[in-house]
């Protein structure tokens, strides 16, 4: 066998046939491996769900530090962490699972500030932002600032403390990690009380499935209420302690390891029929094989496909 | 005609993904919405793949073969890709 013969064509290969590493044969090998990992790694989740499971590497710690970092470089005050607006985030995030849906909204009406009220938390402006299926908190963030509505929110000068919940639940059927961030500022003034305390773990897995409405709004930017509510003195936890929450005892995570496996084989497989494709077109070879500019174009898809699942959405 | 039949083919290949793709980014971040996106692309690539050779009157198995064993990896890679989320 041609050393050449491995990458691009050569004579000995005839016009039919590929260079060995793309070649029918090459491209069943590919299969049958592609399968049996996939076999093992559905026997894996199956009989041992603590070493693959659904993870992000998303935590309140890092959500805060870079919600305050992003608002600092912007010449904006940071935000402290409140424990009730952080409750009435993961309670939405919650709800959002139990009633299976994306949107400030709930689809029987209940907004955003209603679960901050719900807290006893008496503000007078409030937000919102919400993301889900990020993989990291800076990818939370980042994605948040990209888009003018949520960065609005984020380096709103209003705003003086934040609620943060990352929850995992299932959404549409599907394994899906929710970031709750609630904006307020209470109506008390705020030097009176602070109470640095545990912070709450908020995290929490929630299997409830119900009916699939979905309706989607535009972020929460500030909201009066003038409404009356028992008052009661917000609780406004300084970030002194270290946090390290993951939301999960998975030893890999799944989802990040399958879709570098498909990526980087999918990204090998696109230069193999590159490097073939264009050996035979600067070299005028004549060949009677499929079009490699298709299976390029097919190849190419499925790359640009990963990326886009691999990047969460905002609300 | 042919080379019109051809390029029409190309492209109609071409505006499948492009449609694909927007699909996947604009409308949805439903996972069984996503796989079933993925999933299509792949079946779908299969029977072009087909059904141009045969167009162009090259039915050669080693074409067929090409076509549906690439289809399949799109496939097994989309059941990799999805399956952390079922």
């Amino acid at each position: 066998m041609h050393l050449q013969s491995l990458l691009v064509h050569h004579h000995s290969l005839g016009l039919k046939k590929r260079p060995h590493l793309i070649s029918s044969r090459a491209l069943v090998h590919y299969f049958l491996f592609l399968l049996l990992f996939f076999i093992s790694i559905t026997i894996t989740k199956i009989k041992a769900p603590e070493v693959l499971g659904f993870a992000t590497h998303i935590d309140i710690a890092s959500l805060f530090t870079e919600t305050n970092k992003a608002r600092l470089d912007s010449g904006v005050e940071g935000v402290s962490l409140n424990s009730l607006l952080s409750v009435a985030a993961e309670k939405k995030a919650k709800d959002m699972f139990k009633y299976n849906y994306w949107s400030h909204t709930s689809p029987s009406g209940v907004q955003p500030w209603d679960f901050i009220l719900g807290e006893n938390y008496d503000y007078i402006y409030a937000g919102e932002n919400l993301a889900r299926d990020f993989s990291t908190s800076k990818g939370v963030v980042d994605a948040w600032l990209d888009s003018p509505s949520h960065r609005e929110n984020l380096l709103n000068t209003r705003y003086a403390e934040v609620g943060l919940a990352v929850v995992n639940g299932e959404l549409d059927g599907a394994e899906t990690t929710l970031v709750v961030q609630m904006f307020g500022t209470p109506r008390q003034s705020l030097s009176a009380i602070t109470e640095p305390a545990s912070i709450s773990v908020l995290t929490a897995s929630v299997e409830n499935k119900v009916d699939n409405t979905k309706e989607v709004t535009e972020p929460v930017i500030e909201k009066d209420f003038e409404q009356g509510v028992t008052k009661r003195e917000p609780t406004i936890m300084q970030l002194d302690i270290p946090i390290s929450v993951t939301d999960t005892t998975a030893v890999i995570n799944i989802s990040d390891s399958t879709q570098n496996v498909v990526l980087y084989f999918a990204i090998l497989l696109l230069v193999l029929f590159m490097i073939d494709s264009i050996y035979v077109f600067a070299n005028r070879h004549e060949k009677h094989t499929g079009h490699g500019e298709v299976h390029i174009l097919y190849i190419l898809f499925i790359i640009i496909a990963v990326l886009i699942i691999r990047s969460g959405g905002i609300l | 005609m042919m080379i019109k039949k051809i390029i029409f083919s190309h492209y109609f290949l071409i505006l499948f993904f492009s449609l694909s793709l927007a699909s996947l980014y604009f409308l949805s971040l439903n996972r069984t919405i996503q796989l079933v996106l993925f999933l299509s692309a792949s079946v779908f690539y299969i029977i072009w793949g087909i059904g141009h050779h045969r167009n162009e009157d090259r039915k050669d198995k080693h074409i067929m073969l090409e076509y549906i064993l690439l289809g399949l990896i799109g496939v097994i890679l989309t059941l990799i890709i999805f399956f952390p989320f079922f």
